[in-house]
């Protein structure tokens, strides 16, 4: 079972943002003029594959794919190429590698060991780990491809490995099994042909879907009866459309419709079923979840990138000293620092039980965006026939039949309790049929829904056509309670110059709601709305001309914006410091997000404090978000926790994941995984504060040493007559950033902290100093070279200018040699001191590593310049440190110089922190009393703020296969799944099941899920 | 002058550690003699006539060889030319049982010409020039004086002008000093300390005025940037 349940997260690992989108789906259903593209579309060559069920020689001649899978990024042959191709992308990396190439070149002073070892031993130790990884997603893929799955051979199921399952097989999948390849149910061991999937690893909904079989297949359960099953699978060509599915059956020159109902994806397990029987259609990568597999987008941090041009500026200015050699000669020679949120809130869903039901269903009418209901026919053992509707209160009220006032009114009432409460809520009615009506709108039902053309828009026609004349029953109401400590999280965030956008799929009500409840929003605020809910819109819609309607609402849009912004300009102009709020639906934004008006809608959003975009789908939030990381050149961070936040969250520059009830679709998509939202202050303020601080530090320091001592180099030239003479040993050279000062600053880089955990917490707004980037400025950096070139000159003229006349005891003169290794002593010792100066805590790790490295230097040249080896080199360093250690010379300019040549910076950190000191230094002045411990006991807290329960649930949701383990169904909210599915031109998935069942449900007593 | 007193010569706009100069050795050879072949490195001094130098390279080659006597009234002063090059040079660097050979025998002569009959670990000037210098104006010692000098004393030095250095505009300075236990007289080090201890005076001094002048309570909340804004506005 094990393996089953690592080989589903495999597959969907790969799944990328596009789960639910439509860029096939627009292709095979003709309406792609409408749809959005998303990614690639497949190219679909004929337009419908034909499958001879059970029956392998038939289907021979198609080749069909196999069932195996590989996600391996390399082969062995590709590795090489490939992956050296990888790490050459880095500016660093090819840099060096132009080094060593010229270090190869007879021009070059320095052997080309002392460039390519290094070089080399990266490559390898990058090469090895890529290796590493992509040996696990081989034996991964292994593990995938011999699952065994039994397969109907003869008249007997036999287990074979799911990589030699083919297109056209039986199979059979046993309880809390995996499906191995994409099937159409054929038969079940439920009564009525039903079973229960669970979707969580595509769309990251825990609550279990109905899957139902075609009647006339429901018989072949047995091996001996299914033996006997032959049929022929019309349907379409491969996609990944995760929620369509077009074909029909043809058994005993029949033809039956199948659509998604009967449809079980790859990736998917069977859940409160002993077992089914289907029939395999599409395979291994064919199959819809690998098809949506995607690359997960690879991030540079800004960091990085600055990184990157700080390597080209280093490159340039060796080049142009270089340059100045030459001419000499012819005469004679990154943090991420998220500046915006984007935040959506989590769900926590009331699960019950499934009970099962006497009565029989008759008819499904399924949800989707336009109907905005979902109805159910059904009849109770006596005969009498029932409609059940449950939807939305606009939709219902408006099919409601005349009298009964009363009861509409006080519902109406409840709905607005509700609604204000931030209550999601549901209107329930019902109408009584007779037989006679039933019939005659079933026929018509059941020709729409064979109907190959057009087959939704005909349902829905169908639907409406019964759907009137309802009784009210009364209306539901579910609490979506935000995750605890939200809005003191939220508050913390927008203390740190964080500013904070809710992207959220719920109607505009709601999401204000829960913006008031989060803080985002108060009295005190000017509120922009720009709604689709207005008359001129909905008299538009009522007309029904979509062309028509998309003018109107792209004018209203258009005059929205303006007039906010114009309105939001008249704000800041005035100084009363009157906060700004837009709040804004996904069907305006589609239009605002136009490149005509996008301009407009982002200077009024980065105008405003607090932007909520509601009942915005996947890609719109993808949308927003490039909106702002382009467009504003802000950096952007996504956290959610639903499949449908999975594109917002690779969009973003950091993406996280809330790894809480809707499954690992958001975590497995991220960058970071938190287990609550408000784990957020932490991941940012603490963690993420310190490792920008750290990577500044160490970035600033890298180019410092290696300035410095490229420096001195420098120097000495100007005085070698331009010749290119090296100053240092070669050996120096390529130890000095390996191990003479390596320590310390991966020391500095992982432990660094300027405040406590606790502070940084407690002083939010530290976090501005990142957002204005104050640790990484081309400013900071000039400081460093500045210091860099000061000490080196130092270095250089005093050890020289003392060495000119001097001379030991017995009146001995230093040579070449000894005056450089001399001055590197100088530089080892001066460049880790000045790691001390730059660090913010110094603990027993400091000490160790710095002067440990110090120690280290003087092991190696006692030990290097003590011996003679056999090979040939010159004898240049033989015995120059006993030389030097002989004269007292050594020990008074080795006293002297590190102390002037720190002087500088000495001065400099003086002066910065009294006239100009950052935040940080004023909160360390502050708490410079505090017991130093503080942070350790803040720690343990966070620890503590776990409840049992919390705990559990987060070591559950660490344990995928444990976690699946659902019983029933969850209340659904507004089927966002569907709704989102159908917004971009998607039909929306089957969920057979209806209002009565779940009426029956609510007489069970609720069981809160963990 | 209390003996020993040492006798340096100095040259300047000499280039001994141009790399071109620098590299023109081979150290096995002058460990192991003619035993040691590769001597691809002495380029373009590495063998004359068809015969390997020992030693070879530019730097032996370009040997310094101007001759000093210094004459006082009692007589000319002993010049002691022994033990004037570093002990590990001479016996780690240099081999005992390696002799000059086809030494200074092109057509184009460098500079000093070697004794065949000494080994190179005894050829201390040769040991002493080829330590190479770190900077264009250089001193290498040459002898030493055991006798002491008194003040006001007058020394006649005659010196034989071997070497050119014209030819590059170099200039050429004796040096006669002494050592006590520091070593030789630095200049430089005995001023960049004082230098460096009375920046350190002054800075301190700078500081304290700081403090004074514009003084800035520890740990002040009105310093931290937001609560400065929100002052300002």
């Amino acid at each position: 079972m094990k393996g089953g349940l690592d080989r589903v997260r495999l597959s969907t690992a790969r799944l990328g943002g596009e789960s639910g989108s439509p860029s096939t789906a627009g292709v095979l259903r003709q309406t792609s003029s409408q749809t959005v593209r998303l990614g690639r579309v497949q190219p679909q060559a004929p337009t419908h594959r034909t499958i001879y069920c059970n029956d392998r020689e038939a289907n021979l001649p198609v080749r069909f794919k196999g069932n195996s899978i590989s996600t391996t990024k390399y082969n062995i042959l590709t590795f090489l190429p490939k992956g050296l191709f990888e790490q050459f992308r880095r500016v660093a990396n090819l840099y060096f590698l132009m080094i060593s190439v010229l270090s190869t070149t007879p021009i070059s002073p320095v052997s080309p060991i002392t460039n390519v070892l290094p070089l080399s031993l990266v490559l390898l130790v990058s090469l090895v780990k890529e290796a590493f990884e992509d040996w696990k997603r081989f034996q991964n893929d292994t593990s995938i491809n011999s699952t065994p799955i039994d397969v109907l051979q003869g008249q007997r199921w036999e287990s074979i490995p799911w990589k030699k399952l083919q297109v056209g097989d039986l199979v059979r999948v046993k309880q809390d099994g995996f499906f191995p390849a994409d099937l159409v149910f054929l038969a079940s061991t439920n009564p009525d042909g039903v079973c229960y999937i669970e979707t969580a690893n595509l769309d990251g909904e825990t609550n279990l879907k109905i899957r139902k079989a075609l009647e006339r297949t429901w018989d072949y359960l047995a091996p001996e009866k299914a033996a006997e099953f032959k049929g022929e699978i019309q349907c379409e060509q491969p996609n990944n459309s995760l929620y369509t599915f077009t074909g029909n059956l043809i058994m005993e020159k029949q033809t039956l419709p199948l659509s998604p109902n009967q449809l079980l994806l790859r990736g998917c397990s069977l859940r409160n079923t002993e077992y089914i029987v289907g029939a395999v259609i599409f395979t291994g990568h064919e199959t819809k979840v690998m098809m949506n597999s995607m690359n997960v987008p690879s991030k540079r941090s800004t960091l990085e990138r600055k990184l990157d041009k700080l390597i080209l500026a280093l490159f340039g200015c060796l080049f142009s000293m270089c340059l100045i050699g030459a001419i000499g000669r012819s005469i004679f020679l990154v943090r991420r620092t998220p500046t915006t949120v984007m935040i959506r809130e989590s769900h926590v869903e009331k699960m019950g039980k499934i009970q099962e039901v006497a009565y029989e269903i008759l008819n499904v009418l399924e949800f989707n965006s336009t109907r905005k209901r979902q109805s159910v026919v059904c009849r109770y053992p006596n005969g009498r026939l029932v409609l059940y509707c449950k939807g939305a209160d606009t939709v219902i009220y408006e099919r409601l039949g005349d009298g009964n006032h009363d009861m509409k009114r006080l519902t109406r009432e409840h709905l607005e309790q509700f609604g204000s409460a931030g209550l999601r809520t549901l209107c329930l009615a019902y109408r009584e049929l007779n037989t006679e009506l039933y019939e005659k709108w079933n026929e018509k039902f059941i020709q729409a829904k064979s109907s190959l053309r057009d087959r939704e828009k005909k349902l829905d026609e169908v639907a409406e056509l019964i759907e009137k004349d309802l009784v009210l029953i009364g209306c539901t109401a579910i609490e979506d309670k935000l995750q605890e400590g939200v809005p003191a999280c939220i508050e913390t965030l927008s203390r740190a110059g964080i500013k904070i956008w809710v992207l959220t799929g719920d109607k505009i009500e709601t999401a204000i709601n829960i913006a008031y409840a989060c803080n985002l929003i108060n009295n005190d605020m000017k509120q922009f709305i720009i709604s689709s809910e207005t008359n001129a819109i909905r008299e538009a819609e009522d007309r029904g001309d979509t062309v028509e309607i998309a003018r109107v609402i792209r004018h209203s849009v258009k005059q929205d914006l303006n007039r906010c912004l114009e309105e939001a300009q008249q704000y800041l102009r005035t100084i009363s410091g009157t906060k700004l709020a837009l709040i804004i639906d996904g069907k305006c934004l589609m239009y605002a997000l136009d490149p005509n008006l996008r301009a407009n809608l982002l200077n009024l959003s980065l105008n405003c404090s607090s932007v909520v975009c509601c009942r915005v789908s996947p890609l719109q939030k993808a949308q927003v978000t490039s909106l702002v990381k382009k467009g504003a050149r802000k950096i952007t961070l996504s956290i959610g926790d639903g499949a449908n936040d999975v594109s917002m969250i690779q969009a973003a520059h950091v993406g996280v994941g809330i790894s809480g009830l809707e499954g690992m679709q958001a975590v497995m998509a991220s960058d970071f995984a938190i287990a609550q939202f408000r784990f957020l202050t932490d991941l940012l303020l603490v963690h993420g504060r310190w490792s920008y601080l750290r990577l500044c530090k160490v970035i600033t320091y890298f180019f410092y040493k290696n300035l410095t001592f490229t420096l001195t180099q420098f120097w000495f030239t100007f005085q070698t007559g331009f010749s290119g003479q090296r100053f240092y040993d070669d050996w120096f050279q390529s130890l000095y950033n390996v191990i003479f000062t390596a320590l310390p600053v991966i020391i500095v880089g992982l432990f660094d902290k300027d405040v406590s955990a606790s502070l940084s917490k407690k002083y939010p707004e530290l976090y501005r100093e990142g957002i204005r980037n104050m640790f990484f400025k081309w400013r900071v950096v000039a400081v460093w070279a500045f210091f860099s070139v000061y000490q080196s000159l130092i270095f250089y003229y005093f050890t020289t200018a003392a060495s000119q006349a001097g001379h030991n005891s017995s009146g001995k003169i230093f040579g070449l040699w000894d005056v450089s290794t001399m001055a590197f002593t100088c530089v080892v010792v001066t460049v880790n001191l000045r790691l001390l100066m730059a660090c913010n805590s110094v603990t027993r790790w400091h000490h160790l590593s710095i002067w440990g490295s110090i120690l280290a230097w003087f092991v190696f040249i006692f030990i290097y310049s003590g011996i003679m080896t056999p090979y040939d080199r010159q004898e240049n360093l033989f015995f120059v440190i006993y030389v030097l250690m002989s004269t007292f010379y050594f020990y008074l300019a080795l006293l002297l110089i590190p102390v002037a040549a720190l002087l500088g910076d000495f001065l400099y950190q003086g002066f910065q922190r009294w006239f100009y000191p950052y935040d940080y230094e004023i909160v360390q002045e502050i708490h410079k009393n505090d017991p130093e411990d503080s942070s350790r006991i803040e720690l343990l807290e966070v620890a503590n703020h776990l409840t049992p329960d919390e705990a559990r649930s987060y070591a559950i949701s660490q344990l995928p296969r444990e976690k699946s383990k659902h019983t029933g169904f969850a209340f659904d909210s507004p089927g966002y799944e569907s709704f989102f599915a159908s917004q971009q031109g998607v039909f929306a998935p089957q969920k057979a099941w209806d209002v009565a069942r779940r009426a029956s449900m609510r007489s069970q007593q609720r069981k809160p899920r963990t | 002058m209390k003996a020993p007193i040492y006798i340096y010569y100095e040259l300047d706009n000499y280039y001994q550690n141009h790399r071109r100069f620098v590299k023109s050795r081979n150290d096995k050879q002058l460990l192991y003699g003619l035993k040691y072949k590769d001597t691809s490195s002495c380029k373009p001094e590495e063998s004359s006539n068809g015969l390997p130098i020992v030693p070879c390279g530019l730097i032996a080659w370009s040997l310094f060889n101007d001759s000093y006597a210094f004459v006082r009234d009692r007589g000319e002063m002993n010049v002691n030319r022994k033990n004037i090059a570093w002990k590990s040079d001479r016996e780690h660097k240099f081999g005992k049982h390696v002799y000059p050979f086809n030494f200074q025998n092109g057509t184009l002569i460098g500079g000093g010409k070697l004794d065949p009959s000494i080994p190179l670990s005894d050829q201390e000037d040769l040991i002493v020039w080829m330590r190479t210098a770190a900077l264009p104006t250089f001193r290498k010692l040459y002898g030493i004086i055991e006798e002491d000098i008194d003040a006001d004393e007058i020394i006649t030095v005659h010196l034989v002008n071997n070497y050119n250095t014209y030819s590059f505009g170099g200039k050429k300075k004796i040096v006669l000093t002494t050592s006590n236990w520091l070593g030789g007289k630095n200049g430089f080090l005995g001023m960049a300390y004082i230098a460096i201890g009375t920046s350190f005076v002054l800075i301190s001094v700078l500081f304290a005025l700081i403090h004074v002048k514009y003084p800035r309570p520890r740990g002040d909340p009105t310093y931290l940037s937001w609560n400065r804004k929100s002052n300002a506005s």
